[in-house]
Formats: structure tokens, C-alpha cells, sequence
């Protein structure tokens, strides 16, 4: 398990996250939800070992995170920043290798996971094309690829992997192909899953559970089912969030209004005016 | 000949650069301003080293400590370059450009001036300049270091203008010592200054091969981590990465290769930045199959120099430095255009 118990950190002078605790579990998918300058992107970076904590600890297998080596650490959470570039042109072969820094083996048995990695994020034909060129979706699908093998090993202990805002750069196909990965991989691998994540209709289709910040602490935790609520994203936006209710959708879905009445589509019209809450 | 064959990666690739290697090495071996021909070559190799005359003497006393000392100052710059420019994770880091050299140039011209003061240290001097140059180039490499990294990242602007800085005090530093300086010193100093394997011996090598050894080896060890850094540092230690000491470690040693080369040679600039470049073009950025390509092309390059510098105004010779600066100014240039032109240098 990997949990952040009582942790405040400062940056600069300032207290970003207040008096947060939180559990992640092994095989499911937690997302962070909250407005910008919430504190998401700090709480991962203290659930990933990288920040020092003012109060409170963070515990991987009940153990304080930053007491482990860079090495041991690496193989049970690895962690997907945001938008970053490679220097130089290296390749997405040998970039999805750089996953298996952490571990003793012959060259070839590198080779051959990253190969199997890459085919998973469906870049199996990308192996000696250089990162720079790529896309940013397609980017972001090597490094999740490298992440995927940097978690890859013998040990019973559980994984966990940290995401940060993962679908900022990919279109509408890959933001839902990479939380449907990641959910895959959280219940195939066992791997415990949290995601930054500003949409909160992804949140609401794909997440096990939800953790959605507020000045620096967790106003609302649970299931998308419990702790999504139109009042709850209301206060924790800052705007006017709305239910969205049709019979196509199988799952919770919201907007923010337009008008200060509730705001449902008629389910006979195709072309209902309304704001997507991608905010 | 495909792209495959020039990668040290590959078998193929391995054997030309030491072939090429060894082909500038004999080939230097009989250049000069007096030309061994094929004829004389066994009997000048049979005699041995302890044969103190004739064109024995000068194979194995005048023209193989300089090849010695050339072949290790050049490899010994090129891996340092190959790894400030991963660790600064551009391919404008060139040790002189941002003033390492020169931090090594001052520390060493302090020691020469110093050092004719004190004449019981006798041959001593000889491996205490390298160490001053050393100590020198660490300091000025920590201090860029400092100031053109924040959070991780690099910016460039905030190198190169460190290094200008560095640079010009380097320079008024060096100027002053010149001032102060006895007309034997000045001679040393200017020479130096430009650059130059003219009228080295076996102690020279000697004093420089341990240095350029340690660095290298402990270097070309670190391929796995100046890969990493390659993805940022924050990147870096995420995927398991003690980034600190490696970080200090890789600086360390790059001091270390940069300042004995100073020490042994003078400012020999733009080697470091050129020959990396060129093996990165040819294999990629991989730094498995870089350092030791850089290594060898490098060692190759100054040799071959070196025999140009030696024949083109024979019987006398141009520093040698002053050959690299030509080749190698414009070929900065060329990469700084090519690097504003990309939106990779923010000139703003």
C-alpha cells in the first residue's frame, strides 16, 4: 500500500498541501481531482518520495518513502511527469529501455520487455524512431511504456504508479485509450494507479476511486459514485458544476451550467447546447 | 557503407575507429618535418628506446611521447565533452566555451609562476600542475553548474553567458600573471596559452596519462546515468537514480580529463565539442556507444592535427590550438544557428 498520512508540505514559504492523507490501493485506479493550484501535482510529487514533507508521512509497504535508495524505490513506483523533452535524438527503443536501469540483466532481456512494453501502448512499430519527432501523445505512450518496465520485476510487494495529468497532450481517442491502459494495467499487474487528472468526466468513467483536493487538502474521497457530487465539485471549482443526466450514459457524467436552472438534455435532441467541463 | 557500419554499436563500426586509430597513430608516427620512410622503420623500432640517437631517438623519444600525450588529450577532452554536454543535456557545452578550460588555464598558469620560485620541487612541478589545473577546472565546472541549472533544468543562455564570464576573468587572470611574468615564464605561458604539443617528453605523458585514465574509465562506467539525465534530472531519479553524487561524480571526473589536457597542452578548444557531435550524428545519443566512439575519434583527431601542425609550415610548426579554433569556431556557429533555427536556444 502505498498512503500519505497527516502530510503538509511548503514550497517557498507557502503551505500547499495541508493535513492530507489518502491510501492507494493495489490494482485500482485513483484519480486526483481539483482546480488549478489545488496542490494536485505537489500531493504526487510527495506520494512520489522527490518532495521533503513539513508534517505527516508518506509510506510505501509501511515503510517511510524517503528512507529507500533511488534503486529499490524505482521498482515499486515509477512516475509519469508532465510534458518533458528527451535531449538529443534518442530512440523509443532505446527511451523504453532506460525503464530497466533499476534492475541486473543481460542487454537482450531489455530488449526484449521493451519490445513487449511497446507493443502494449501500440508503438510496436516505433522502435528506432527518435522521441523528439514523435507526437506528444505518442510521447507520453513511450514514457508510460518505460514506467510499465520500470514496475516489471520479481518481488511480491505491490506497485504503484503515479500520473500527472497523463492526458494533457492526447486527443479525445488516446485520453480515453491511455486511462482504459492504465486501468488495465492496474487490474491486470496488481499495480495501484493514481492519476492527476483536470477532466472530470474521465475521473467519473474510468477511476476506482477519487480524491478531490481543495486549497491544499481532500474534501472529498471515494468511489466517483459517492464522493462526485454536483455541490462537492461546485465548491472545489469554484463554478457552477451540473449533473448531466441521458439515457446513453451509463456513468456519472457533468457540465457546468449555463443558466442557474439544472441543466438536462432532452433525450430527443442530438444537438443540446451545453459547456463540456473539460476544465 | 550503411549507417549500421559507423556505429561503435556494431562490430563492424568497432574496428574502423580503431582502425582508424591506429592507422593516424602509425601514420603521425612517420610525418613530421622529417619524414621516416618505410625503409628505416624497422631498424628505428628494433633499436628500442634506449638507443639515444639517430632516427631511433627521434621515433621513440620525440615523436611517441607526443603522439602519447596527443592521442590521451584528445580522447580524454572528447569523453569529458561527450559528458558535460549529457549532463548540461546540450551540444553547446564545450569545456572552453564555458570557461572550465579556463578556470584550469588560470589555476595552471598560477602554478607555473609560482612553481619557478620554488625550483626544489624539481620534476614535482610536473604532476602538481596537473592537479592545479584540475582543482582549477572543478571549480569553474561546480560554478556553471550552479548558475545554469535551476530546478533540474538547464538554461542555456545562463551557460553560455556563464561561460563568457569566466572566460574574460580567466583571461584578465592569465594577462596579469603574463605581466608579472620573467621572459622565460612569458614564453612558457604564451605558448601554452595557444596550445601546443611542441617539445613534450615520456614525463609529460606520464604526468598527464593517470589523470585522463581515471577520468575516462569512471566515465565511459556512467553511460547508464548520462542516459537517464538525458530525460531530465527530476526524470532521472524517479526511475532510480541517485542524481546528486552521480551528478557531482560526472563533473568531477570531466574536470578532472579537461584539466589534465590543459595542464599537459594548453587551451586545445572545440575538440571536445566537435567530436561528440560527430559520433552523436553518426549513432545516436546513446552514451554505450558514444563514449568510447568519442574516445577514440577523438584521440584520432588530435593526432592527425598534430601532424598537420607539424608539416604545413615545416620546419616549423603551428600550436595546435590554433589549427582546432579554426576548424572548430565556425562549426559553433554553425550548431548555434542550427540550434536558434530549431527553438531549442530561446534568444529572447
Amino acid at each position: 500500500m502505498l498512503e500519505a498520512i497527516g502530510v503538509k508540505v511548503s514550497l517557498g514559504g507557502e503551505s500547499v498541501l495541508r493535513d492530507v492523507s489518502l491510501a492507494a490501493l493495489p490494482g485500482e485506479l485513483g484519480v486526483v481531482l481539483g482546480a488549478n493550484g489545488a496542490g494536485k501535482s505537489t500531493l504526487l510529487r510527495a506520494l512520489s518520495g522527490e518532495l521533503p514533507l513539513t508534517a505527516g508521512s508518506v509510506l510505501l509497504h509501511d515503510r517511510p518513502v524517503q528512507g529507500f535508495k533511488a534503486v529499490a524505490l524505482a521498482k515499486y513506483r515509477a512516475v509519469l511527469s508532465q510534458q518533458f523533452q528527451v535531449a538529443y535524438h534518442m530512440s523509443v527503443g532505446e527511451v523504453a529501455m532506460l525503464g530497466r536501469y533499476p534492475y541486473t540483466e543481460p542487454l537482450r532481456r531489455s530488449r526484449e520487455l521493451a519490445r513487449k512494453a511497446l507493443k502494449e501502448v501500440g508503438l510496436s512499430s516505433f522502435w528506432g524512431r527518435s522521441v523528439q519527432t514523435l507526437s506528444g501523445g505518442e510521447q507520453q505512450r513511450v514514457h508510460f511504456a518505460r514506467a510499465l518496465l520500470q514496475l516489471q520485476g520479481e518481488g511480491e510487494h505491490s506497485r504503484f504508479l503515479l500520473l500527472d495529468e497523463p492526458t494533457a497532450s492526447l486527443d479525445l481517442k488516446w485520453q480515453h485509450e491511455l486511462l482504459q491502459l492504465a486501468r488495465h494495467c492496474a487490474q491486470e499487474r496488481n499495480i495501484g494507479v493514481v492519476a492527476v487528472l483536470h477532466d472530470i468526466n474521465l475521473a467519473a468513467r474510468y477511476a476506482d476511486r477519487v480524491w478531490l483536493m481543495q486549497n491544499g487538502g481532500v474534501v472529498a474521497s471515494g468511489p466517483p459514485g459517492q464522493s462526485l457530487s454536483a455541490e462537492a465539485l461546485s465548491r472545489a471549482y469554484r463554478t457552477n458544476v451540473q449533473p448531466v443526466t441521458h439515457n446513453s450514459l451509463s456513468y456519472l457524467h457533468f457540465t457546468v451550467a449555463e443558466r442557474t436552472a439544472p441543466l438536462l438534455i432532452d433525450q430527443n435532441s442530438k444537438n443540446s447546447n451545453y459547456v463540456e467541463a473539460n476544465l | 557503407m550503411s549507417l549500421q557500419m559507423l556505429s561503435y554499436k556494431s562490430k563492424a563500426g568497432k574496428m574502423l575507429y580503431w582502425g582508424t586509430a591506429i592507422g593516424a597513430l602509425l601514420g603521425s608516427l612517420a610525418a613530421g618535418a622529417y619524414v621516416i620512410s618505410p625503409s628505416e622503420w624497422p631498424s628505428a623500432l628494433l633499436q628500442g628506446p634506449f638507443h639515444m640517437e639517430g632516427t631511433s631517438y627521434l621515433v621513440w623519444h620525440i615523436r611517441m611521447p607526443r603522439l602519447a600525450l596527443g592521442f590521451t588529450v584528445g580522447a580524454g577532452l572528447s569523453v569529458a565533452g561527450a559528458a558535460i554536454q549529457g549532463l548540461f543535456r546540450n551540444p553547446l557545452a564545450d569545456p572552453g566555451l564555458i570557461g572550465i578550460s579556463s578556470g584550469a588555464m588560470v589555476f595552471a598558469v598560477i602554478g607555473i609562476v609560482a612553481f619557478s620560485s620554488l625550483p626544489f620541487l624539481g620534476s614535482a612541478q610536473a604532476f602538481l600542475i596537473p592537479l592545479l589545473a584540475f582543482g582549477g577546472s572543478l571549480l569553474s565546472t561546480g560554478l556553471v553548474y550552479r548558475l545554469a541549472t535551476y530546478n533540474g533544468q538547464t538554461r542555456i543562455g545562463a551557460m553560455l553567458l556563464a561561460g563568457v564570464a569566466l572566460t574574460a576573468l580567466g583571461g584578465a587572470i592569465v594577462g596579469l600573471f603574463s605581466y608579472l611574468a620573467t621572459e622565460d615564464e612569458l614564453r612558457d605561458i604564451t605558448f601554452w596559452t595557444l596550445g601546443s604539443l611542441g617539445g613534450v617528453g615520456w614525463k609529460q605523458v606520464l604526468a598527464t596519462l593517470p589523470f585522463v585514465l581515471a577520468s575516462t574509465a569512471w566515465l565511459l562506467r556512467q553511460h547508464q546515468a548520462l542516459d537517464l539525465l538525458l530525460l531530465g534530472e527530476r526524470e532521472a531519479l524517479y526511475a532510480g537514480l541517485e542524481v546528486q553524487p552521480v551528478k557531482w561524480g560526472i563533473i568531477t571526473a570531466a574536470a578532472l580529463g579537461v584539466g589534465a589536457g590543459v595542464a599537459a597542452c594548453g587551451a586545445i578548444s572545440f575538440v571536445a565539442l566537435v567530436v561528440p557531435h560527430a559520433v552523436r550524428t553518426l549513432q545516436g545519443p546513446s552514451h554505450r556507444g558514444l563514449l568510447p566512439a568519442a574516445a577514440l575519434l577523438g584521440g584520432t583527431l588530435l593526432v592527425v592535427a598534430d601532424a598537420a601542425a607539424r608539416i604545413c609550415i615545416a620546419p616549423a610548426e603551428l600550436p595546435i590550438g590554433i589549427i582546432t579554433a579554426l576548424l572548430g569556431a565556425p562549426f559553433f556557429l554553425w550548431l548555434l544557428l542550427r540550434q536558434m533555427r530549431s527553438g531549442a536556444l530561446p534568444m529572447g
